[in-house]
């Protein structure tokens, strides 16, 4: 387990050290990312300040929801950005280097790159929970815990999106149009949605578990919405782990 | 200790292709494909510690056979077992055991420094941090890497990539070593030292290399034993001295001459260049005694320097290829 753990950690830190070489990058791309969310968070402001409130959700929850969406996707790109690169790397082969390694192929995969621009995400999150949100300081531990659930659905998820991939090689930017379609569903009010599209974001694309769910909950603790949080990870990371390696084997096996 | 370190028997791997030739189908109907075998049938068997080259022309199936042996692809039908495991049912267990090299893909993180990306693989590989740091030091040594051990991967040329990625693939001390076009692109005293370091280390690991390239040199200098294959079929499974003894029955004979413009004439005997002092000759031994050509050019010339060469391996696989051809027409 030491060791396992040893690894583990081994693969975040060289992830973190290949920044080494581009601090300058790192910091440019951060900023113009916090830019570029506070550029669309503008929007809710004005509609906001337009209509007042919609269906109950007022600016201050909106706030809340979209610092939440913004540090779980920041998190997930930052850390396991992997996920992402599964396209072109069952295209050109060079998954083959992960799967000549005496280790799972997963944890090598996700943590075998990390998104510079996704630290101003990380960052804004919680810059907009203490100037908007509201969010008092004692708060901020849950909103936190929300925000990891959250983003393991988020890199689930997006795992789930590229491993596409093994069943149409061919058509690798269409995991990319299924990802930036749940960054923007993530980012946006389910509230007052039709049933159909609820449906949807809480079974096929769970951008409703990435944002929705952790909002209601930022709103007031209900145990049973915490419960349905909390088996929702635990299954959309299985179905994840399930799908990616069903794809291995079917690349092992010649067929993709 | 395994005593045949690798085994391949009736190997076959078929893949479904799209048939360009077959009539276009229409927009929602299914492709018209066809099968096309890679790999056919294949048999051969490496003992430990052996140098093996896997050669063929493009196409002829050798990268299939090397991602079968190292797991990345499962075969139609047939079985091989490496290290005693069958590759693509124990792929992870035998990662282990083995070392890959592929000239054209590097195995180093291109943003962490050479030093990071040996500190990974030994956590990966899973090596004791005192065990890891001294095979390092070792394969720094070995391969000449101080200078540029703390740069960036990207960084470096592709001499130093190379030296750094077989270095990094025997870090782990693996018992066979699987090297695909390992010299490709490199300058001719980068592929001298880069066979150099490498011999030194397999002999002292008694690592078995199945080795595939273009490069005849490679094969002369690194390898003992040749299987050739073509189509996915094996065409000849020898040693490299039987291979230079039965397959060609010529020599070469380089002449420094005193005269300027030398003259030579034998039934037997192709004079393959002439020049200035200079002359080239290809000496059918099946028909002549090589002594008695000596004996005549000896009488014939006054000669500064003399030098008798086998005929380079890739002439010697060249006529192979003619002969199976040739075989297969009739």
């Amino acid at each position: 387990m030491k060791r396992q753990i040893s690894y583990l950690w081994a693969l975040m830190t060289a992830n973190m050290k290949s920044y080494n070489a581009e601090r300058k990058r790192l910091f440019v791309m951060a900023l113009f990312m916090m830019i570029q969310n506070a550029m669309f968070f503008g929007l809710w402001v004005i509609f906001f300040q337009t209509v007042g409130d919609l269906k109950g959700w007022k600016l201050v929850d909106v706030t809340r929801m979209f610092g939440l969406a913004a540090s779980a996707i920041g998190l997930s790109l930052f850390f396991f950005n992997g996920a992402r690169t599964l396209a072109y790397r069952v295209m050109d082969d060079s998954i083959d280097s992960f799967l000549t390694r005496p280790r799972k192929a997963l944890p090598m995969l996700l943590m075998s790159s990390s998104s510079p621009a996704s630290l101003g995400d990380i960052t804004f999150g919680p810059l907009l929970w203490l100037t908007l949100g509201e969010v008092p300081l004692s708060l901020f531990p849950w909103f936190v815990l929300l925000t990891l659930f959250s983003a393991l659905i988020f890199t689930a998820a997006t795992l789930m999106m590229f491993s596409i991939v093994f069943w149409l090689k061919t058509s690798s930017r269409f995991p990319e149009q299924l990802f930036e379609m749940l960054i923007i569903l993530s980012s946006n009010i389910l509230h007052g949605q039709p049933f159909g599209v609820k449906a949807l974001m809480f079974t096929i694309i769970p951008a409703g578990f990435i944002s929705y769910l952790p909002a209601q909950l930022m709103r007031g603790f209900d145990p049973l919405l915490f419960g349905i949080l909390l088996v929702a990870t635990v299954f959309y990371a299985a179905l994840a782990a399930y799908i990616f390696n069903a794809g291995l084997r079917r690349y092992v096996r010649g067929v993709v | 200790m395994v005593e045949e370190i690798i085994q391949v028997q009736d190997l076959t791997r078929i893949f479904r292709v799209r048939d360009k030739a077959a009539a276009k189908s229409g927009w929602f109907s299914k492709p018209a494909t066809k099968e096309l075998t890679a790999v056919g049938n294949l048999n051969f068997s490496i003992k430990t510690g052996e140098k093996v080259a896997f050669i063929g022309p493009n196409g002829a199936g050798k990268s299939t056979t090397l991602k079968m042996l190292c797991g990345l692809l499962a075969p139609s039908t047939g079985t091989a077992s490496v290290c005693g495991l069958v590759p693509w049912v124990a792929t992870q267990e035998l990662a282990a055991k083995i070392g890959l090299v592929f000239g054209q893909r590097s195995h180093l993180w291109p943003n962490l420094t050479v030093s990071d990306s040996f500190a990974l693989l030994g956590k990966i590989y899973d090596i004791d941090d005192g065990e890891a740091k001294a095979q390092t030091d070792k394969l720094i040594e070995v391969f000449g890497l101080t200078k540029f051990f703390g740069q960036y991967a990207r960084t470096l040329s592709l001499g130093q990539r190379m030296r750094c990625d077989i270095a990094a693939a025997l870090l782990h001390q693996p018992s066979v070593l699987f090297l695909d076009e390992p010299t490709i692109g490199l300058d001719v005293t980068a592929k001298a030292l880069l066979r150099d370091h490498l011999n030194r280390l397999v002999q002292e690991f008694e690592t078995t290399v199945l080795l595939t390239s273009h490069d005849t040199d490679d094969i002369e200098k690194i390898c003992d034993r040749v299987i050739l294959i073509d189509h996915g079929q094996k065409l000849l499974d020898t040693t490299l001295p039987a291979l230079h003894r039965d397959y060609t029955h010529y020599k070469t004979l380089t002449l420094a001459t005193e005269e300027a413009c030398p003259l030579f004439d034998h039934p037997h005997v192709v004079v393959e260049e002439q020049g200035d002092h200079r002359l080239v000759l290809k000496v059918d031994v099946k028909q002549v005694r090589l002594e008695s050509v000596v004996a005549q050019c000896l009488e014939c010339f006054k000669l500064h320097d003399i030098a008798i060469e086998d005929l380079p391996l890739e002439e010697i696989i060249k006529t192979i290829y003619r002969q199976m051809k040739l075989a297969r027409g009739a």
